[in-house]
């Protein structure tokens, strides 16, 4: 996390800061002058003391100054050198800071030297300031004791001033962001846009999405300007996904005007993994990811989605949370039907997941709408607790009759809106609901015979055909079934069955056993209850074996007096699910007569419900695209109880019903997902158009083949939810299918940006910003920043002038060649020591 | 003469100083007869005054035309004329044996400086010759923080090779104490008499003065010859230098060039203070530099001591 104070001041190249050490060169060459200082005997060192004493001090400080100048010179090129940028602010407000830090030293310098100069001298003076005995030797007044309070209050404000520079330097306190300016032409930037559901949220005067596109567009176009660039969408609908970055700044500002929230979110991880894969391949040395998003739901909840950022470390991580703030709003978040088949007169159960993302709990009221109609009667209430709280989700269930056959939209609705979220006030569900699904009963007997197994099978079929009056409404029923004898099936057509009951025929002719194959496998269910009256090798020998009418070959009959009670049924299973909470309701079916099958074990299919003694009850197959279920018992001819069960009429009923959409012909998909469309064709050219809802234009899609070598055309467009309209291209094929949408995004509880970017890797430089003005004043004070370089060779070059005027001035006074001594470094001072040339001698008395 | 080669004499100073004279401006008591004015009034040429005739008197010394013109009995007086009795103090203290300053040769080549001794050798054996050849006593006194060498006043070849040899033997390698050494002059000189110092005085000013001022109360006429070196004036090194004191071995590091103009304004305040002591004691004072030829530094000094 990088919100901690940013350096105002870095190096591009600190490695080149050791050249600040070169600043200790002119202290090595006075120390080591001073070291090899060639000793001079001199007449007297009177005059030496008293010179140094008064005016040394003087000259100490200049050349002390001198002695910093020429340090400052050294340390500013290797500071030059160094590349140094200030970050956050104005470059000549650091310019500023630098001359302080200058001034500062320079002036904490010589003012220390004088301060310890004038407790030297004020030592040395001692308590008067004309001590007895002293030697005076130059006229005028003798030297007072020099006093220390300018000196500690210069040491003072040049110490102010050295920590105000560093601090200034060192942090970006003292920056005002004014003036930055973010050179973005060696940055390389992937941004990803979440333009999910949870962005449409209505944010102050502007929905999340329009804020966070404006927030791409000024930093494409203004703030950031990246030299090459890329926008994601978390929601790509049927835009295509950039494979590389563009340059084309203004095409892809104008690009951001279309962005608008369809489809699904596609998960963060894979978003982060493909912007990775873009920003890896390019060569600009600044590479960054920038994420603009309300970091809500499904987005961030994956704690791992920034694991693609390891495969490239240098790349900068920007979040830019686009929460302003918690809308008081609750949203459905799941629509869907519970349990229920979609055939007129079915009774479906509707479920929906509420979320409050209010401060406040809240009770808000919901209806149902089918087909844009209110349904009676279905209102319902429900508390949430506040956003963010586990009570915070409710359930909101209801149930609905349906009542007219083809496409019906279910819409629940929130009654108390207060259109925050606008698509979250409803949802819709868009069932095809089958017309009055027919089944035919199929009997041993010509005409419906009372206590039969097929009377059992009827009853539970049409319950309420028997008590339906003369002049009365019918009550509407989902089931229309038909009696008939076994004899006459093979000579009626079965192509208007959605299901077929075969209770307790003798035996099965094989032109009965082949329709019924073509029945069950081109989508029809087919129930077999096996009664007394079964031949069972008239079974085996032509419904088990190649048709796969019978889950095996049955053997029996086994019977006992006492009977044996169900032990277990799948509850899973679609007919038996939802019916009861406990398996105590099924355990009250007593079967006394039974077939069974080989080891208690089917050959294909799974059981779906085993008796006490492990023996099998009801085995379930499939076959091509239908089913087949086996009871190896019946109601009838008293082998057991099920038919006064309270089981028995929704398994009859659910195994006539199945899969009442599938059994359409319709499938419910998810948008973002591929449709596959089947065309009953081997024509690889031909193509079919499919019309989105509320759309005038057709998407044409080609034939692929699927790994199995079959034709299928995929439809990958379906973002919007509703009836898609597919016909081929010669109108010969024609079909639809539906897109639902099973869940949304409506919990809008954000995960906050900061502990978001704790599950950045490692050492991986993120940034958190909520505007782009302020991400570029971030990225100012690290990434990148105005370069000093220029200013300190130009300061490096005025303190070399100033040094050599300095020097100039205070370097000695020209002596003649005659007198100019220890020119060479060679030790001459034998001159002193009496050894005088005689010829010197000489020449004086000549 | 003998035919030694004295190192700080040679035959050439003697054909230079024969045609000098040294007088002194004030009276000074000598031995004999001399070409100095003698505090004493005698019976010579230039007549001084008159007195009057107390008895006992000689009656030849009676001015017998006053005493014609109006009866009064006065003796005429006459000044008397002496020789000199000087006395050379050469400072031989270890400070005296710096030399920096170099001096061009016959040929142009520069040599390697004297030191301010032997300059002041020179300086005193020549003043030795040439008081000498003017038939004036002179005696030498080498010192530094004692009396080092003391050679009584005298005349005569035997005389002067005695100060030549003296000065040849002294070694100077010890500390100075100016004044103390010029107050035990001032009680040791009996006559009123020339003393001359050659020294660097480099001690303190007051001290010095004092010092010559009680020579001065003794009557004496002082020279003060101030003996310097170019190099110790100029202080001309270009780098920093650890300074050694000659005296005392104390020692200071230094970088010259900072403190080089200070230091002459130093050096050169104490010279005008020296300068202005010894005005206001009339002491004559002259500044020798050894690279100045010591006949134009004697001709100097006679200038000097003659102006007034």
């Amino acid at each position: 996390m990088n919100d901690l104070p940013l350096a105002a001041m870095n190096f591009s190249d600190p490695v080149m800061l050791l050249g600040v050490l070169a600043a200790g060169i002119p202290v090595l060459l006075h120390l080591l002058n001073r070291v090899r200082s060639p000793i001079v005997r001199f007449p007297t060192l009177r005059f030496l003391r008293v010179t140094a004493q008064k005016t040394s001090r003087k000259r100490q400080v200049q050349q002390f100054i001198l002695l910093l100048l020429r340090m400052a010179v050294f340390a500013m090129i290797a500071m030059a050198v160094a590349g140094p940028l200030v970050h956050g602010g104005s470059p000549f407000a650091a310019y500023g800071m630098l001359l302080l830090l200058l001034g500062g030293i320079a002036v904490l310098a010589v003012m220390t030297v004088i301060f310890s100069n004038a407790l030297d001298q004020r030592k040395a003076a001692g308590p008067t300031d004309a001590p007895s005995g002293s030697i005076k030797t130059s006229p005028g007044p003798a030297p007072g004791r020099p006093g220390l309070l300018w000196p500690v209050i210069f040491m003072l404000v040049g110490l102010a001033a050295t920590v105000t520079a560093i601090f200034g330097l060192g942090t970006d306190r003292l920056f005002p962001n004014v003036g930055t300016h973010f050179n973005g032409q060696s940055t390389a930037c992937v941004i990803i846009l979440d333009n999910s559901q949870s962005m449409l949220v209505q944010d102050g005067p502007h929905t999340r999405l329009q804020t966070a596109i404006d927030q791409t567009r000024d930093l494409l176009g203004q703030s950031l300007t990246p030299a090459r660039m890329a926008v994601l969408l978390t929601n790509p609908g049927n835009s295509p996904v950039p494979d590389h970055l563009g340059s084309d700044r203004v095409a892809q500002i104008a690009r951001l005007n279309a962005i608008k929230s369809t489809g699904r979110a596609l998960p963060m991880r894979q978003l982060i993994a493909q912007a990775t894969n873009l920003l890896k391949n390019s060569i600009r040395p600044n590479r960054m990811l920038i994420i603009i998003s309300d970091f809500a739901g499904p987005a961030a909840s994956d704690t791992g989605m920034f694991a693609p950022l390891k495969k490239v470390p240098g790349v900068q991580l920007v979040l830019m949370p686009q929460t302003i703030g918690t809308p008081d709003d609750v949203a459905i978040a799941h629509w869907g039907i519970e349990h229920g088949a979609a055939v007129v007169g079915a009774t479906v159960q509707f479920r929906g997941t509420v979320i409050n993302n209010g401060a406040t709990a809240v009770a808000p009221r919901f209806g149902l709408n089918v087909d844009g109609k209110k349904a009676p009667n279905t209102e319902a209430r429900s508390t949430l607790g506040p956003g963010g709280t586990d009570s915070s989700r409710a359930t909101v269930t209801l149930k609905y009759q349906l009542r007219a056959p083809g496409l019906n939209r279910f819409t629940l609705t929130e009654l108390d809106s207060s259109h925050a979220m606008a698509w979250g006030d409803r949802r819709s569900l868009i069932l095809p609901v089958k017309n009055k699904i027919r089944a035919l009963v199929v009997g041993n007997q010509p005409r419906l015979t009372g206590a039969s197994t097929a009377f059992y099978v009827n009853a539970a079929l049409a319950p309420f055909s028997t008590v339906a009056s003369a002049g009365a409404k019918p009550t509407l029923w989902s089931i229309e079934p038909t009696y008939r004898s076994y004899s006459a099936v093979p000579g009626m057509s079965l192509s208007s069955y959605a299901a077929i009951f075969i209770c307790d025929v003798p035996q099965i002719s094989p032109q009965l056993a082949q329709k019924l194959h073509r029945f069950v496998v081109g989508g029809g269910r087919l129930c077999w209850l096996l009664g007394p009256a079964v031949n069972p090798h008239n079974y085996n020998a032509v419904a088990a074996g190649n048709l796969q009418l019978l889950p095996g070959e049955i053997s029996g009959p086994v019977s006992s007096q006492t009977g044996a009670a169900v032990n277990w049924v799948d509850v899973k299973s679609h007919i038996f699910s939802g019916l009861f909470q406990t398996q105590e309701p099924f355990q009250r079916i007593v079967v006394v007569g039974r077939w069974s099958l080989p080891g208690n074990s089917p050959v294909i299919g799974k059981v779906l419900s085993r008796l006490h003694d492990d023996s099998l009850l009801l085995v379930q197959h499939s076959l091509g695209h239908g089913r087949v279920y086996t009871f190896l018992s019946a109601p009838g001819g008293g082998w057991s109880n099920i038919a006064s069960t309270s089981a028995f009429l929704p398994m009859m009923v659910r195994i006539a019903l199945g899969n009442a959409a599938a059994s359409a012909g319709i499938t419910s998909y998810t948008p973002g997902k591929a449709v596959p469309i089947h065309v009953p064709t081997k024509n690889s050219h031909l193509s079919i158009n499919v019309t989105a809802p509320q759309s005038h234009t057709a998407v044409n899609v080609l034939a692929s083949h699927t790994p199995d070598g079959r034709l299928v055309w995929r439809f990958t467009g379906a973002q919007r939810a509703g009836v898609y309209h597919w016909q081929s291209f010669n109108g010969k094929y024609s079909g639809e299918f539906i897109v639902n949408v099973p869940s949304g995004e409506a919990d809008l509880h954000a995960t906050g940006a900061t502990v978001l970017a704790k599950e950045a890797p490692k050492k991986q430089t993120v940034f958190i910003a909520a505007t782009a003005k302020k991400l570029v004043e971030e990225l100012a004070k690290t990434s990148e920043g105005n370069s000093l370089m220029p200013g300190i060779l130009a300061l490096v070059m005025i303190l070399a002038i100033i040094e050599a005027l300095l020097a100039n001035r205070y370097k000695p006074v020209k002596v003649t060649p005659e007198h100019q001594l220890f020119q060479t470094g060679r030790r001459d001072a034998e001159t002193d020591s009496g050894r005088s040339s005689s010829a010197a001698l000489e020449a004086l008395m000549q | 003469m003998p035919t030694y080669q004295y190192r700080f004499f040679k035959p050439a100073q003697a054909a230079q100083l024969r045609r000098l004279e040294l007088m002194v401006r004030g009276v000074v008591e000598g031995v004999y007869a001399g070409m100095h004015k003698s505090p004493h009034k005698g019976f010579s040429i230039e007549f001084a005054e008159h007195r009057e005739y107390v008895p006992g008197d000689e009656i030849k010394h009676l001015d017998w035309t006053v005493l014609a013109k109006t009866d009064r009995y006065y003796i005429k007086q006459y000044e008397q004329e002496t020789n000199l009795r000087a006395t050379i103090c050469l400072d031989a203290s270890a400070s005296m044996n710096f030399g920096a300053a170099s001096l061009p040769d016959s040929q142009g080549k520069t040599l390697q400086g004297v030191t301010k001794f032997e300059y002041g050798a020179v300086l005193a054996a020549s003043l030795a010759y040439m008081l000498s050849n003017q038939q004036d006593m002179v005696g030498l006194i080498a010192f530094d923080k004692t009396i080092r060498l003391e050679i009584p006043q005298g005349n005569g070849p035997s005389h002067l090779d005695q100060i030549f040899v003296g000065l040849e033997k002294l070694s100077p390698d010890q500390e100075t104490d100016i004044s103390g050494t010029l107050h035990l002059l001032a009680n040791k000189i009996p006559r009123r008499g020339l003393v001359i110092v050659i020294s660097d005085l480099f001690d303190d000013p007051d001290k010095i003065t004092s010092a010559l001022q009680h020579l001065r109360h003794a009557r004496h006429q002082l020279v003060l010859m101030q003996v310097l070196d170019r190099g110790e004036m100029e202080l001309a090194y270009n780098r920093p230098i650890t300074f050694e004191d000659m005296e005392d071995g104390s020692r200071l590091q230094i970088d010259p060039k900072l403190i080089r103009d200070d230091y002459r304004r130093e050096v050169q305040a104490f010279l005008d203070l020296i300068k202005k002591r010894c005005g206001q004691s009339r002491i004559d004072y002259v500044t020798a530099f050894t690279d100045v030829p010591w006949d134009a530094q004697i001709r100097e000094l006679l200038r000097r001591t003659s102006r007034r």
